[in-house]
């Protein structure tokens, strides 16, 4: 009948839905686990499938498939340390910054609010062409161009604004009463603050705080521009390494498939956790006030 | 205070502590690998981000001090990009072994390496030894990055045991060296696929020049319809792809070696224009794309291990491109063409040889940390192993890699031609030959002395691509190549 | 008694006022500093110019190009955008079962990076080795790979490799409103005979335009300052059929090492891009 008509329609719809998000990924998986004749050999799944690539990228296994030396493992290794450190740093720095700014922006009667608001939304729009170039000349002037310092600074100007934005909107959505209630019941303010809003805004500043830490280690314009070449090189920098290397150390797209599959594996888990969240943190209206 | 304030100020101050915690965390780990100057040998010790460090002569507010003090004494940086990073790497250590230096390597991203490599100088950092082509070696110097090797210790003893062609194509225009060989190559030769050739008329020929290549020999396999396209040639979308193939080409089919009469004149000024040999040129490409005589996909290519990808495939009947990388075409283990079957054009009486000679050395840097490692470096790596008295990487480099060195008892050591003959078999001495042949026949473009011309190739050479790929026409592409190459002489030299 | 939360607030506020001085309005004054002197990286800052730099970006031939592959592309992906938006959204307000997994799996292209995201691109339209060539390959549909990343479509793929980065949070922007809306709306209509197409445009839209208009003005602003995925998939396309003005501002100022006239060229960039967010603005304040 028409249901089950329409219920198989949906299925499709599904269906098409899954291929078109998952397929490139897909391929990237599987071309990591392929070596480089099978690659081109124009497989839909990996005949022989193997982690061998894996174990290239991180110095496990020395040579290619093709017995050149695979020389990397270093670069790549110290590019997710220092991956790792920049968006822990980002992250903390950000919401340290963000929550009372959130909260403060998203709950209470401020006189210049619209302008700080204002300010925000203007960050939002800024092309990173704009903002990454007169950073560049900048922090080398100052000698902090390839410093952890400088890359973390540099990809604040990505996270601040997306997250105070976002947890501007989900302050303001959480319910009006809570902290009148609890001054109510003789909390000050803090406390009002620390023991009833708090719990409830928990979920989001934890979403919020992951997707710092996602736009942190997913950020390469900056991060390159930054600490490309030196020993603070983010593992995005370092997979450039892969996009223009000649031919004497052998084209290695297997291995650089494996890298990127790392790379993204860390979005994968983020993903994962965050879909319950995303629709929680609704949009804000600038124009609403808190009342 | 408001308790919201005191909350704020404590908000504040955390996120302050933390980055000072951070500091001193990277600090004592060496994380940040910025050495200051010091003039005693004292060490330093680090402190937090609101301190400034005692005991150093120089050193500004915003600098993290980090040295151990082992490490500042005897501590040398490298710049290089990405080509074998593993057998660099096992250079470094023997080195560093050898003469108690500790290296440590910086490696830039080679599509954006001469960039990179000019800001790196330009934020101060201090180096030892760095990697560069021959054309952005006088914009080291006149930037005040780099130095000439007048001084260089033994530099006259060094260069008696070179190649004269090698020392010119290593010369600033005043005929000062400017930097020691790592390598030199041919580039783009023009390579056949014998058994893609053998199944059309043309079997067992070479085209004589690039002109017969894209006029007649390309034509003549494309109608023969045994592979897609005919060619696939050095024209990948970088500097270093399209562009040197546009001036060695020049070079080679005008008989002028070093580009003087048809490319950049001894005072740098371009002397090409919208008619003539490069209108020429370009006009063969654009036919020879629209032929079907070229694989298009060599314009979305934007690295050189993608083209020789492609070449390898065993796919083409013609494959250009440098030296080395014709080494890769004829390894199993990276190559679809049989054995034997991947050989290069000969060099012909119809034009000057095949290719340019390309370069890259090791640059002597103003600001060391430490003179005496620096030439210690540049003289291992480029001249020999002093304490041996024997040549390390130019036998290796040419075993590993095909790569030429700037001294000939290089192609007359036995373990070289050892490992030539590993890959060539019975072609060993023939081609050693007519690289030597074409080694004489062809140059160094003069027009890389210039300091306009890395930001001249930086810009047009996606214009190239669009006149090739027949999106622009021959006469607006010279034109536009012309206006840049003009404006970009008035920025360096003054007016025309 | 009215409570003015005032100080409070500005203290909370105060370090995020910092920080955004520091990473934002700093570089961008800077910026413009540069923009109207001689500036370079042989050099240095030299003289004082005026506007000199930005009348040079009106007679520069090769800013025309960009500045029409950038609407191009913004264009094709504000439309991939709103379609595959919308069409996911809707398709998750179905009843349907495993959709937790489901939801996972859409957002899934939006947590890549836009660099990832262009690598993968790359893997996928490679002639030699790309996957869609090996589908196509082995269903016999072609003979040769076929180069997809030519002249005419490169920045075809480039919005569209694009919009599959972006769509899945404007799915969920809609979803939430399309959430909103009320069971019997539908039912009503349904009962007026309304067709799908009807319930759609009046039941569903006046809920969720909103949603869709910011995912909109979203994906303009940031398509329009996107680089990264035109730099690493195409590099600029063969040519520079698929140089966006903002690849070509970053080649001026990091390749050619003309800091004033690059930082003319972004200045020029975020002047249009506040202009079209304005203008977006202001079609919102009218809606209300």
């Amino acid at each position: 009948m028409a249901s089950a008509r329409r219920r198989y329609v949906l299925y499709l719809l599904t269906l098409a839905a899954v291929v078109w998000s998952l397929s490139p990924v897909y391929q990237i998986i599987i071309a990591s686990a392929m070596d480089p004749k099978q690659l081109i050999s124009h497989y839909l799944y990996p005949p022989t499938p193997s982690f061998d690539n894996y174990l290239r990228l991180f110095g496990y296994i020395k040579t290619t498939a093709g017995g050149a030396i695979f020389g990397l493992a270093e670069q790549a290794i110290q590019g997710l340390e220092n991956s790792i450190i920049v968006a822990v740093l980002v992250t903390v720095i950000t919401m340290a910054a963000t929550v009372p700014s959130g909260y403060a922006l998203g709950r209470l009667k401020l006189r210049g609010r619209t302008a700080m608001v204002g300010l925000l939304l203007g960050s939002r729009t800024l092309p990173p062409v704009s903002v990454a170039l007169p950073y560049y000349f900048y922090f080398t002037a100052l000698h902090i161009r390839g410093t952890i310092l400088g890359t973390t600074v540099i990809q604040m100007s990505v996270t601040i604004p997306i997250v105070a934005w976002v947890l501007m909107g989900f302050f303001s959505a959480l319910p009006r009463d809570i902290e009148m209630s609890a001054r109510m019941d003789g909390c000050n303010r803090f406390q009002a603050f620390a023991r009833a809003l708090l719990p409830l805004a928990a979920p989001g500043i934890a979403a919020s705080a992951v997707i710092a830490f996602l736009f942190s280690w997913n950020d390469f314009f900056y991060s390159w521009l930054i600490s490309s070449g030196s020993p603070a090189h983010t593992y995005n920098t370092f997979l450039t390494a892969f996009l223009g290397q000649s031919s004497g150390s052998a084209p290695n797209p297997t291995i650089f498939a494996a890298s990127v599959v790392v790379q993204v594996l860390v979005a994968i888990i983020v993903a994962g956790f965050l879909q319950k969240y995303i629709t929680s943190l609704k949009i804000v209206d600038p124009g609403t006030v808190a009342q | 205070m408001s308790t919201g304030a005191k909350a704020g100020i404590g908000v504040v101050v955390v996120a302050l502590g933390g980055v000072a915690a951070y500091e001193a965390y990277a600090a004592s780990t060496a994380g940040n690998k910025t050495v200051t100057e010091t003039q005693t040998s004292t060490s330093t010790q680090t402190s937090t981000a609101t301190q400034t460090s005692t005991a150093t002569q120089t050193s500004t507010a915003t600098q993290t001090v980090t040295s151990s003090s082992t490490q500042a004494a005897n501590a040398l940086t490298f710049v290089h990009w990405s080509f074998e990073n593993a057998q660099i790497t096992n250079y470094i250590k023997t080195f560093d072994q050898e003469n108690s230096w500790n290296t440590t390597e910086d490696v830039l991203d080679n599509d954006n390496y001469n960039p990179l490599l000019e800001s790196l100088f330009a934020s101060g950092q201090k180096v030892d030894m760095n990697y560069a082509n021959g054309y952005e070696v006088p914009r080291l110097i006149e930037l005040g990055y780099g130095q000439d090797f007048t001084n260089f210790p033994n530099i006259s003893q060094i260069k008696s045991e070179m190649y004269p062609s090698i020392i010119e194509a290593l010369s600033t225009a005043a005929g000062t060296m400017f930097g020691l060989c790592y390598y030199w190559s041919a580039r783009p030769w023009c390579t056949v696929n014998d058994a893609v050739l053998n199944k059309t008329s043309l079997k067992g020929q070479r085209p004589v020049s690039w002109t017969d290549l894209w006029t007649q020999s390309g034509p003549t396999v494309a109608k023969a319809g045994v592979v897609q396209y005919p060619t696939i040639p050095n024209w990948f979308a970088a500097n270093y792809g399209i562009g040197w193939d546009f001036m060695g080409e020049m070079q080679n089919v005008n008989n002028d070696p070093t580009g003087v009469k048809v490319l950049f004149n001894q005072q740098f000024q371009p002397v090409f224009d919208t008619t003539g040999p490069a209108a020429d040129l370009l006009t063969n490409w654009a036919s020879a794309t629209k032929g079907g005589v070229v694989d298009p996909a060599v314009f979305s290519q934007a690295s050189e291990s993608d083209t020789v990808a492609s070449g390898s495939t065993g796919n083409y009947a013609y494959v250009s491109t440098a030296f080395y990388d014709w080494q890769s075409l004829n390894l199993p283990s990276t190559s679809n063409i049989p054995v034997g079957d991947s050989n290069l054009c000969p060099p012909t009486s119809q034009q000057a040889g095949w290719g340019q000679i390309e370069t890259g050395c090791y640059c002597w840097p103003k600001k060391t940390n430490n003179d005496k490692g620096a030439t210690d470096m540049i003289t291992w790596f480029g001249y020999k192993d002093e304490a041996t008295g024997k040549r390390i990487t130019q036998p290796a480099w040419a075993i590993a890699a095909a790569l030429g060195s700037g001294f000939p008892d290089t192609l007359e050591d036995p373990t070289v031609i050892a490992g030539y003959q590993s890959w060539l078999g019975s072609r060993t001495n023939t081609v050693l030959n007519q690289v030597q042949q074409n080694t004489a026949a062809i140059g160094t473009p003069f027009g890389w002395k210039s300091l306009a011309f890395v930001p001249w190739l930086d810009t047009i050479f996606p214009v190239l691509g669009s006149v090739a790929s027949g999106v622009l026409s021959v006469s607006a592409g010279l034109t536009t190549m012309l206006n840049v190459a003009n404006s970009q002489y008035k920025t360096y030299y003054g007016s025309t | 008694m009215a409570r003015d939360d005032t100080r409070t607030g500005l203290a909370l506020v105060l370090p995020l006022i910092i920080l955004e001085f520091i990473v934002s309005l700093y570089p961008m004054g800077y910026s413009f500093w540069l923009s109207i002197h001689k500036a370079g990286l042989i050099g240095g800052i030299q003289q004082f110019v005026g506007f000199d730099n930005y009348a040079k970006v009106f007679t520069d031939p090769f800013v025309y190009d960009a500045a029409l592959v950038s609407l191009r592309f913004v264009a094709e992906v504000v439309f991939l955008v709103f379609v595959i938006g919308m069409g996911l959204a809707l398709l998750l307000n179905e009843p349907l079962p495993g959709k937790s997994i489901l939801k996972v799996i859409i957002i899934l292209p939006w947590a890549l990076s836009e660099f990832a995201v262009a690598i993968t691109g790359r893997f996928f339209l490679d002639s030699s080795y790309g996957f869609l060539n090996a589908i196509l390959l082995t269903l016999h549909l072609e003979k040769y790979g076929y180069l997809f990343l030519n002249l005419q479509n490169s920045v075809e793929w480039l919005a569209i490799f694009y919009a599959w980065n972006f769509a899945p949070i404007g799915a969920f922007f809609i979803l939430s409103s399309l959430q909103t809306v009320p069971e019997d709306l539908y039912k009503a209509a349904k009962i007026d005979g309304a067709s799908i197409f009807n319930r759609f445009r009046k039941v569903t839209f006046p809920y969720v335009q909103y949603s869709v208009l910011i995912t909109l003005v979203l994906a303009t602003i940031q398509a329009a300052g996107s680089v990264v995925i035109s730099f690493t998939l195409t590099g600029g396309g063969p040519g520079n059929s698929s140089t966006p003005i903002t690849l070509y501002a970053f080649r001026v100022f990091f390749q050619e090492g003309d800091y004033g006239y690059g930082s003319a060229i972004s200045w020029l960039i975020l002047v249009c891009v506040v202009a079209a967010t304005t203008t977006y603005f202001l079609l919102l304040a009218r809606r209300r």
